[in-house]
């Protein structure tokens, strides 16, 4: 109880409450600015907090973090542009939910999901810390690799079309994977003397092409064949109404767990808590079929997740020091700076620190909420500006937000050649959100399969002998597996 | 007629003006230095270990020259294109790196080539020697015991190093010549993910310096057998160092400031001897010690020479490692 009253006032200070409400604003501008995502953010300020006061400036970062969770879902929904990788899948939902003239409710039940799974991570991270962070240590090399051949199993299931589209697409994003130095030689593959290439091809600028310029592109065509000025007709509603809410529960709440035993897991992070959550939902839905095609489950249960999963990825860094994704390690510099070094001993050396953090994300979800309701008004306005001005608008904020990311034209280069790419997978029906995350994943899955394999003297059992690995492969084969029969069961049905 | 001589009068005035500024401005840059913000460029993101001390130093070091020193993080390709941005900046002096090892070892892997000697080694600032560390149940009580087993066991160990051919790889390689032992290597991202490998025991030993396996130290889960340091750490006076246990070998990542190699020499003497003072402030030896890292300063004479000895050093052991031909 004393802990509880002495975080409340370490957070409740007026100092610390400005930052907090700082962070979340810039999380929220972050989110909705496509190509800066939370990581490119959180780089760019971590030096604004080497001077100042440690607590303060954490604070900031991780509102700058959860934050991004809460915008990124925005230009998703308007536009179809993912604000950050997290948001792909809630493209899928959310885009043919604004097309239908329901942008409100989505970006509604996003803001209130995210806010839900927020703060329910947050009590999870305050009382369950400590037994969670041994989780981190039974994930090793072999468990990400499992863990990224399921997400990988699970892509599929996120199309609404053929599935050898789907799996073509997937090939296409692990082949895009392999650019870049090889993780375990050094050696540079496919860069052609780019030297921007070793880092590997950027998920932001692929995004912004694929999502982005190729959206232009597309509705240019479209408003050649007819007249239409603006996106979106009429908008009907602006918050989620009690049906939404009835269809939106269990979504939130699985997307809430899920979420956030994802982002405890080193290697799982909110983008695959994202697709996880998503293909959950599909499964357990009794209308699968509707997926895709604007339903707000579809985009309640990813929105839920992300925002659940950055709450349990705090969990390694405070108990064990363990930075499990790169905006972690950021975070871990910001506390190193000071001296401080996160681990066991943090709770007991500075509770001031490890408590007022924690209760910050209480208030910071709050903001957040009361930040973004009033905005879904004017978002929802973004739709009736007209295509003369929006889609220049759309192609300058993709430029600059590519060229930013490392002041390198490289990027911009990449952005527009995926945008014409994406113009020509839209037009014949391959889902640009699976090649996006097949990429996300590929990297994962070459470093940590080729690691366990160095590891095993290049004997494959070391998947069958580690008991977590070999139940997510099962779980991933039976995703997999069961996934055709499903829908060879329900076609019939719906016809 | 008249109003075109006025014209001309005042066009004379200008350029008159003109020609005071741009001569003062010239004689200003060439007694005074420095005269404007200088650029430190950290060849990595954000919140590393070098980013961090670069940004401890700059505080201290613009006290002293007088001018704001601004740090500005290029990451990418290794560290390759923030160090090449500053091998081909404008030789004035006003355009600093922070590098060491990793430029070190950059010259022979990869694609992207760059030489020590493209840069004036103004100073080093500090080494974060390497330590032998292993997880906390496993049954080595002392770095012999360790090492016997090892001798007993080639190939048996695995060592977590941070990137194929990377500073702790060779680390590793120079210790197990001396030694006379060979480990598996096993390659992570940084020393973050090769410290918890450790701690769920994938792997049996790494390198990382102290900074980097303190957390899990702390938290129980690695001991320190050894440092591979010339001289014990103040703050873990109990952990014994190689060269005592008769393993001559000691390393560690070191670091300073470089400036394009056609600066001149008047400018390097000023930046030099304002690091040395810089070096000398008490808090940001207090700021070192809490990082874990030892601050050991060398002036521009003597890191040149300590860098082609390291440069020397890096290729053999790379050679060695069958790393490179």
């Amino acid at each position: 109880m004393e802990t509880i009253l002495f975080a409340i006032s370490v957070a409740l200070q007026p100092i610390n409450l400005f930052f907090a409400f700082i962070g979340v604003v810039i999380g929220t501008l972050v989110g909705v600015l496509p190509g800066i995502g939370p990581t490119a953010a959180i780089a760019l300020l971590l030096p604004t907090t080497f001077r100042g006061d440690v607590v303060s400036g954490l604070i900031m970062l991780a509102g700058i973090f959860y934050g991004t969770q809460y915008g990124g879902s925005t230009t998703s929904i308007l536009v179809n542009i993912p604000g950050e990788a997290a948001s792909v899948v809630t493209c899928l939902d959310g885009y043919k939910m604004a097309q239908k003239g329901r942008a409100g409710p989505a970006l509604g039940i996003a803001a209130f999901g995210s806010y839900i799974a927020g703060t329910f991570s947050i009590i999870l991270l305050t009382f369950v810390a400590p037994p969670l962070a041994k989780l981190a240590l039974y994930f090793g090399s072999p468990e990400f690799t499992a863990m990224a051949i399921l997400g990988l199993s699970l892509l599929v299931s996120l199309s609404s079309g053929s599935m050898v589209k789907a799996l073509m697409m997937a090939a296409v994003g692990l082949i895009l994977g392999v650019v870049g130095v090889d993780p375990a030689r050094g050696t540079p593959r496919f860069i052609f003397g780019i030297y921007e290439l070793e880092d590997g091809i950027g998920l932001a600028p692929v995004a912004m092409g694929l999502f982005g310029i190729s959206e232009v592109l597309l509705n240019v065509e479209k408003s050649l064949e007819e007249k239409r000025e603006t996106l979106v007709g009429k908008v009907k509603g602006l918050l989620p109404n009690l049906q939404d809410w009835k269809d939106s529960a269990v979504a939130i709440t699985q997307g809430s767990i899920l979420g956030f035993l994802i982002g405890v897991i080193p290697g799982g992070n909110t983008i695959i808590a994202s697709i996880a959550s998503y293909t959950l939902q599909k499964r357990i839905s009794k209308h699968p079929e509707k997926f895709g095609t604007g339903v707000i489950e579809g985009v309640a249960a990813p929105e839920a997740a992300n925002n659940a999963a950055t709450g349990g990825a705090f969990i390694p860094l405070l108990t064990l020091g363990i930075p499990t994704t790169p905006v972690m390690a950021l975070l871990l510099g910001a506390f190193m700076i000071h001296g401080i070094i996160p681990g066991p001993l943090l709770i007991n050396n500075n509770p001031d620190i490890f408590w007022g953090l924690i209760f910050s994300m209480y208030i910071g979800n709050i903001m957040l909420l009361i930040l973004n309701l009033p905005l879904i008004g004017i978002w929802v306005k973004v739709l009736k500006i007209p295509y003369g001005i929006l889609f220049p608008l759309i192609i300058l904020f993709c430029l600059i937000g590519a060229y930013t990311l490392n002041n390198s034209q490289v990027e911009v280069g990449i952005m527009v050649f995926f945008g014409f790419v994406g113009f020509l997978m839209k037009k014949f029906d391959y889902e640009p959100a699976l090649l996006l995350l097949a990429l996300v994943m590929g990297p994962i899955l070459e470093e940590s399969l080729r690691r366990s394999l160095a590891l095993s003297g290049g004997n494959l059992m070391i998947f069958i002998h580690r008991p977590i690995a070999l139940s997510l492969l099962v779980l991933a084969f039976v995703s997999l597996v069961s996934f055709p029969m499903t829908r060879a069961f329900r076609k019939p049905k719906i016809n | 007629m008249k109003h075109q001589r006025r014209i001309q009068k005042s066009l004379w005035v200008v350029l008159g003006i003109v020609l005071v500024i741009l001569t003062a401005d010239l004689g200003f840059a060439a007694e005074k230095f420095p005269s404007k913000p200088i650029t430190l460029v950290v060849p990595w993101g954000p919140g590393g270990r070098t980013d961090i001390v670069a940004r401890m130093v700059a505080p201290v070091y613009e006290k002293i020259l007088g001018q704001p020193v601004v740090v500005v993080n290029k990451a990418g390709a290794s560290g390759y294109i923030g160090m090449k941005s500053v091998s081909t900046a404008k030789p004035d002096g006003y355009t600093l790196l922070i590098a060491g090892g990793g430029l070190m070892v950059l010259q022979y892997t990869g694609e992207s080539k760059i030489r020590w000697e493209e840069f004036k080694w103004i100073g080093q600032i500090y080494t974060a020697w390497a330590t032998v560390s292993v997880n906390a149940e496993s049954p080595w009580k002392t770095i012999e015991e360790f090492v016997d087993y090892a001798r007993k066991n080639p190939m048996k160990l695995k060592h977590g190093n941070t990137g194929y051919g990377g500073t702790t790889h060779l680390f590793s390689e120079g210790f197990s010549k001396e030694a006379g032992i060979k480990f598996t290597q096993i390659s992570y991202k940084s020393d973050g993910f090769a410290a918890t490998a450790l701690a769920s025991k994938e792997v049996d030993v790494i390198s990382s310096p102290l900074s980097a396996v303190r957390p899990l130290m702390e938290a129980g889960k690695i001991k320190v057998l050894a440092l591979q340091a010339d001289k014990r750490s103040p703050q873990f006076p109990d952990i014994p160092t190689l060269k005592e246990k008769g393993i001559n070998w000691a390393a560690g990542t070191f670091e300073g400031f470089t400036v394009p190699k056609d600066t001149p020499d008047n400018i390097v003497t000023i930046l030099e001897s304002a690091l040395e003072k810089a070096m000398k402030d008490p808090g940001l030896g207090e700021s070192f010690k809490k990082l874990d890292i030892a601050v050991e300063y060398r002036n521009h004479k003597d890191f040149t020479v300590y860098v082609e000895q390291q440069d020397k050093k890096y290729h053999e052991l790379l050679k060695e490692a069958g790393l490179i031909k």
